[in-house]
């Protein structure tokens, strides 16, 4: 890293070398602290401060460079993955609900309902009419529900959306006590219907304990970026995009060479290790051909999941496009990195597909590059990568929003794989579209 | 052979005296740096200055440098961030820098970049706030340092060189790689990024050697951290065509290195007479 500091400073601060330099600076040292290889973390940030001051300093004419690098990096630091050192709550209870209530210029389908360490939420995916949003309260924070308890709710939308679309947890507020045995949901000018809270057995969970090294993974996060972040066009095409365009330039691969020697120097990545040369192979069969790995052997094959992917991409013709429809899931996977992941359903709209989640024993201000992967492998074989959005984290908890890349079609099971670095871990769910 | 391990007291043994003015008050002052020591020659009394500024009066711009200057003589991202020879010069007119005591001037506007944070107040948006303040104030002290000119630059250096010069860290070996580089490119044409220069921890001046050829061709140096402030501080680093790997006899105009005249080569004794440059950064050559 300091070594690139010193090669980047002594650029033309304003140089393609110097940009170069530095982006692989900021890569190297995000390799760094995802693979845990500083006792640190301020190190880093402060190599990575030196050079933004270095670059400055050098322009002929002198101007602000916001510090967003910096702030990136300070984000991600002070994290350790160590499972066991957060303690990561487990939902208590999380339970598939198959409801569709009609509701006035409408409809509102309940996929799940979860009770976590910071309350009682149900997921849910609303096609509302237009006219009706146009009122200063949302139609989904009218809401209401009542337990066995007598306890009334008030229901409070957290989610996303728009215009006509909307998904992601209605929030119950008190938060509801262990224990409940149905919940009843109302709105206005809706009937209320009742949700069994009783739990259901769950489906089996492998565990899996991790194979690669912390360096390896790390690759294996950067290919995942790779098939769920790549333009879905031919890659002779992203070429051309490519070399004329610096933002087609940029990607989850950039500057892997030095992100592979900086791994193996810091003992994080054996000298002997399959995955740089696979992920060569991966960066240029979707037409990225400025990865920077070199003197590689070529590996014999790719991992599964990455070549059903490629297959994807690299097919001419496009599948069919997904039906619309939702699906309640109830999955919690063991704890991974310190993480526990639940299930709490999944959606096709607009030809695309979304998974909800939950996650507990999360990091601050928590961002998909530095968590476990979560892959999924649907009845057909197929394997589809995700790519995560997190709503407000708050004590550790989030709920999560995956996109499903390449979407889901006609699917009647996915096996949920999350892959870490002290571990994998999956389940397989069936599921009941509706 | 014998190569003295000089005191980091008496680093700048090697170096002249230089001068430089600076915004002071309505006006402009002279701040100079004499065998180690930065002198106010406009304010006499510093001291007491800086009683009359602790109970609300103006603290003058000169004694604030003193201050910024001593708060770096040890930061070792000096060597991380500033020039590393005359080919890496780094210029900073006095507009470009901020006035701390005059927030909202266009210098202040223009280093910050980093308004205020907005919204409610929170532990978390304070700690970001003290965070972004502290950056601000670490760059605006580096702007003013950088300002003095390459004369001071290059002094500044020295003193963190020879401050840590007893301690085998990262950020020296990094520091001497950056430099040496620069130098063997000038004394035999060689690409810098195929210089590697390690700290010396041994006695002896240390070792210097080429291997491979074409693109593998490696220049391998291994040279002690007190190279840094006695020799390339000194602007001592390259004499002639000769690089210098150590100082056998420190001074000013006058002093005796020991030379290397090709890789690979044993060092030899070296004679060499200084002149001022325009600068206040010595030119040395080889005393006839």
């Amino acid at each position: 890293l300091r070594h690139g500091l010193a090669r980047a400073a002594h650029a033309e601060a304003v140089s393609p070398s110097a940009i170069s330099e530095s982006i692989a600076v900021s890569r190297v040292a995000h390799a760094f602290t995802a693979v845990g290889a500083f006792d640190d973390a301020a190190t880093v940030d402060a190599i990575q401060e030196n050079l933004s001051l270095a670059l400055r300093f050098r322009l002929h004419q002198f101007r602000p460079v916001p510090y967003t690098g910096f702030w990136a990096t300070k984000r991600e630091s002070g994290w350790k993955y160590p499972a066991g050192e957060r303690p990561a709550p487990v939902p208590q209870l999380v339970i598939a609900a198959r409801l569709r209530l009609p509701i006035p210029h409408g409809s509102l389908r309940v996929l799940s309902y979860a009770r976590t360490g910071s309350g009682g939420q149900l997921t849910v995916v609303a096609r509302l009419h237009r006219r009706i949003l146009s009122g200063r309260t949302h139609p989904l924070d009218q809401f209401t529900a009542i337990g066995d308890n007598g306890i009334r709710y008030s229901l409070r939308f957290d989610g996303s959306g728009g215009p006509d679309e909307w998904d992601g947890p209605l929030v119950l507020v008190p938060s509801p006590p262990a224990g409940l045995r149905w919940l009843e949901i109302a709105g206005p000018g809706t009937q209320a219907c009742r949700i069994d809270l009783t739990a259901a057995r769950g489906p089996d969970r492998v565990v899996t304990p991790a194979s690669l090294s912390a360096g390896e993974q790390f690759l294996n996060t950067i290919a995942a970026r790779l098939l769920a972040d790549i333009p879905d066009f031919p890659p002779e095409v992203r070429r051309k995009m490519a070399a004329s365009s610096l933002a087609f330039s940029v990607h989850a691969a950039t500057c892997l060479g030095d992100v592979v020697a900086g791994l193996e120097l810091a003992g994080a990545l054996p000298p002997d290790s399959a995955l740089p040369g696979q992920l060569s192979v991966l960066c240029e069969s979707l037409g990225i051909d400025d990865h920077g790995v070199r003197h590689r052997r070529l590996p014999a094959e790719l991992p599964g999941s990455w070549e059903s992917l490629l297959v994807h991409y690299l097919r001419r013709t496009h599948d069919a496009r997904p039906l619309d429809g939702c699906a309640g899931i109830a999955l919690t996977l063991p704890e991974v990195d310190g993480i526990v992941f639940a299930v709490l359903g999944l959606q096709n709209t607009n030809g695309t597909s979304v998974l909800h989640m939950h996650a507990s024993g999360l990091p601050p201000r928590p961002s998909d590059e530095l968590l476990p992967v979560i892959w999924l492998r649907d009845s057909a074989g197929r394997w589809h990568v995700t790519k995560a959005r997190f709503g407000s984290e708050i004590s550790g908890e989030a709920t999560m929003r995956l996109a499903v890349v390449p979407p889901l079609t006609s699917a009647s099971w996915i096996e949920v794989v999350a892959s870490g670095r002290t571990a994998e871990v999956k389940a397989t769910v069936p599921l009941h579209w509706e | 052979l014998e190569v003295r391990n000089i005191q980091n007291s008496d680093w700048y043994t090697s170096l002249p005296a230089c001068e430089t003015t600076v915004p002071c008050a309505q006006g402009t002052h002279t701040l100079r740096w004499d065998a180690g020591t930065l002198q106010l020659p406009s304010h006499p009394d510093a001291e007491a200055e800086l009683v009359l500024a602790a109970l609300g009066g103006e603290k003058p711009g000169c004694v604030r440098l003193a201050e910024i200057w001593g708060r770096h003589t040890d930061d070792l991202s000096v060597l991380s961030i500033w020039p590393r020879g005359t080919d890496d010069p780094v210029k900073v007119d006095w507009d470009s820098v901020p006035d701390p005591q005059a927030p909202g001037q266009p210098g202040w506007t223009r280093l910050s970049g980093m308004p205020r944070l907005r919204g409610q107040p929170s532990p978390g948006r304070a700690a970001m706030q003290a965070e972004m303040d502290r950056a601000a104030q670490r760059a605006a002290d580096m702007l003013s340092l950088l300002a003095l000119g390459p004369g001071f630059q290059l002094r500044l250096s020295g003193h963190v060189a020879a401050a840590h010069a007893a301690e085998p860290l990262p950020a020296l070996e990094v520091a001497l790689n950056g430099r040496l580089a620069l130098v063997a490119e000038k004394w035999i044409g060689i690409d810098p990024d195929q210089v590697r220069a390690s700290l010396q921890t041994g006695e002896g001046w240390g070792s210097a050697g080429m291997s491979g050829r074409g693109e593998e061709r490696e220049l391998r140096f291994a040279l002690p951290a007190a190279w840094l402030a006695s020799v390339w501080a000194c602007g001592l680093a390259l004499v002639g065509r000769q690089l210098v790997v150590g100082v056998t006899r420190p001074g000013w105009p006058d002093a005796e290195v020991l030379a290397l005249r090709a890789p690979g080569a044993e060092p030899a004794p070296l004679d060499v007479h200084g002149t001022a440059g325009p600068d206040g950064n010595p030119v040395w050559e080889a005393a006839s």
